[in-house]
């Protein structure tokens, strides 16, 4: 049997014809974008692809001309804020069309932005929940700030106007606050900006215990609202919410808040504020100082104050009480004193009529001696004149004596020779005879 | 004797004039004894009289001073 055989262009041929004939005109496909070129035309050149799980189960070339691109993609980035790229799922209108030479494409006629952003949003979700899951997304935030933080890691790309007005604005605070900082490099945007920040934050954490920082700050200037898909990375995220220090954020950006910011201890809107927000901490600690200062001076004056009337009080009662125990024994004295003078007075009084007493007794005590003394004599005077044998001679009596003895006091014998005294004589006899006489008789 | 008594005190010389008074009332001396006694014992009074006017003297001062 003679095969029957058509030409290669004849069976490409029918084959469009078959497809022209057996399909609409247009579908709506959703696909995610596999590569993805902007051609020199203005032409875009990529591959749509389907997953499952990790393999690639459908693939199509696809094309995007120039006229209808510019208006796609200014439409698309309108509404998502993103670029058209490789990676996001799509929900495009498409012609498909085969050509006998270029074989099967897809000619993209449109994207509906909303269902990529639906999608990311889902997308979004996702991770958030997966997140909120493991405890992450408030694990770095349990970090206690430092009230001053004065050492400070910053992932930031050397190139981003962020960055200088970041370091400007720390340098130049004015209050002379110094504030040491290093910067750790990363690609801020694009497909491995994810990477190259968690490369950098593992930089930082290798390095923490040596440089002692307080802070992790990850910030991006302004510039394009496209690239922000990055930081919604899951392991950015991770690594972010792991981070051995306090991460703030300030990733530039006026969509919602990216899942960086979400995992992040503090996030900010600007690198500018994220300045302003430690500089803020200085200044408040400082007012913190200045108050309490002012607050000891304050309590130190009342305190010195307090110790002052007390002392002042003290001195006050300890000079009544000394006065007064002054005047106490003042009195005391004054009255011992005229008590001691009243009885020296009255003492001296007795003593006074005592010796006057005395000296009268005393005198007349003496003149009654004396006149004693003088009626003794006198009596002796009296019994001398009337013993004094002169006296007796004188009255006419005589005295007679023998051998210089009173007759009266010897036994008398004849022819004793006596003497006899008279006043003016002395008389020598001898007795002849001898009677008694008796002048009683 | 006479020299004695010049030294003999008040009291002494009083002594003296008793026991002469004495003496005397014994009545057992002879005349020349008596007179000496006699003597001896006027004497003295005299010396005790004048001790008790200077006494009385003293004593009127001592008490004229005092007052």
């Amino acid at each position: 049997m003679q095969k029957q055989a058509i030409s290669l262009f004849t069976l490409n041929e029918l084959i469009r014809k078959t497809l022209d004939q057996n399909l609409s005109p247009s579908y709506w496909v959703m696909a995610e974008i596999g590569e993805f070129r902007d051609a020199v035309k203005g032409h875009a050149y990529l591959d749509l692809i389907e997953k499952t799980g990790e393999t690639i189960s459908a693939k199509m070339r696809a094309n995007i001309w120039s006229y209808t691109y510019q208006s796609i993609k200014r439409k698309f980035e309108s509404v998502t804020g993103q670029r058209i790229q490789s990676g996001m799922m799509v929900l495009a209108l498409v012609n498909v069309r085969f050509h006998e030479l270029y074989g099967l494409s897809l000619i993209i006629k449109d994207i509906d932005p909303n269902f990529t952003l639906g999608e990311r949003a889902r997308k979004r979700q996702e991770i958030i929940e997966k997140l909120q899951l493991e405890g992450l997304l408030d694990l770095n935030k349990q970090f206690v700030l430092p009230a001053v933080s004065q050492k400070v890691a910053i992932i930031s790309s050397v190139t981003a106007a962020g960055y200088g007005d970041f370091i400007n604005q720390l340098d130049q605070n004015g209050k002379n606050y110094k504030i040491h900082y290093r910067l750790y490099q990363a690609s801020m945007q694009g497909k491995e900006a994810a990477v190259s920040i968690i490369a950098a934050i593992h930089e930082v954490e290798k390095q923490l215990i040596a440089e002692k920082y307080d802070l992790l700050v990850i910030i991006r200037g302004g510039g394009a609202q496209t690239d922000m898909d990055c930081f919604d990375d899951y392991v950015l995220a991770q690594t972010i919410a792991n981070a051995a220090l306090p991460v703030i954020t300030g990733i530039g950006h006026e969509r919602d808040e990216s899942i960086a910011d979400m995992v992040a201890h503090t996030q900010l809107k600007t690198p500018t504020a994220v300045a302003t927000f430690i500089l803020s901490g200085f200044s408040e600690f400082e007012e913190q100082l200045k108050s309490l200062s002012i607050r000891m001076e304050r309590v130190t004056k009342r305190l010195l104050q307090n110790e002052n009337n007390y002392l002042r009080d003290q001195s006050h009662l300890i000079r009544t009480l000394a006065s007064n125990k002054l005047g106490y024994a003042k009195q005391m004295l004054d009255g011992f004193t005229r008590q001691t003078f009243g009885a020296v007075k009255h003492n001296l009084n007795l003593q006074q009529i005592r010796l006057a007493n005395n000296h009268t007794y005393v005198r007349k005590i003496s003149f009654s001696l004396l006149e004693k003394e003088r009626d003794r004599l006198m009596q002796y005077d009296k019994s001398i004149k009337r013993l004094n044998p002169e006296y007796i001679l004188t009255k006419g009596y005589t005295k007679t004596e023998i051998n210089g003895k009173p007759i009266d006091l010897q036994e008398l014998k004849l022819n004793d020779r006596i003497t006899t005294f008279t006043k003016k004589q002395k008389i020598f006899s001898i007795i002849e005879t001898i009677e008694d006489h008796d002048q009683k008789k | 004797m006479t020299k004695k008594n010049e030294t003999l005190g008040y009291d002494k010389a009083v002594i003296r004039i008793e026991e002469i008074v004495h003496q005397m009332e014994e009545g057992s001396h002879s005349m020349d004894d008596l007179s000496k006694l006699v003597k001896e014992a006027s004497k003295l009074i005299k010396e005790c009289r004048l001790k008790l006017k200077m006494t009385e003297e003293e004593i009127t001062k001592a008490f004229s001073e005092d007052e």
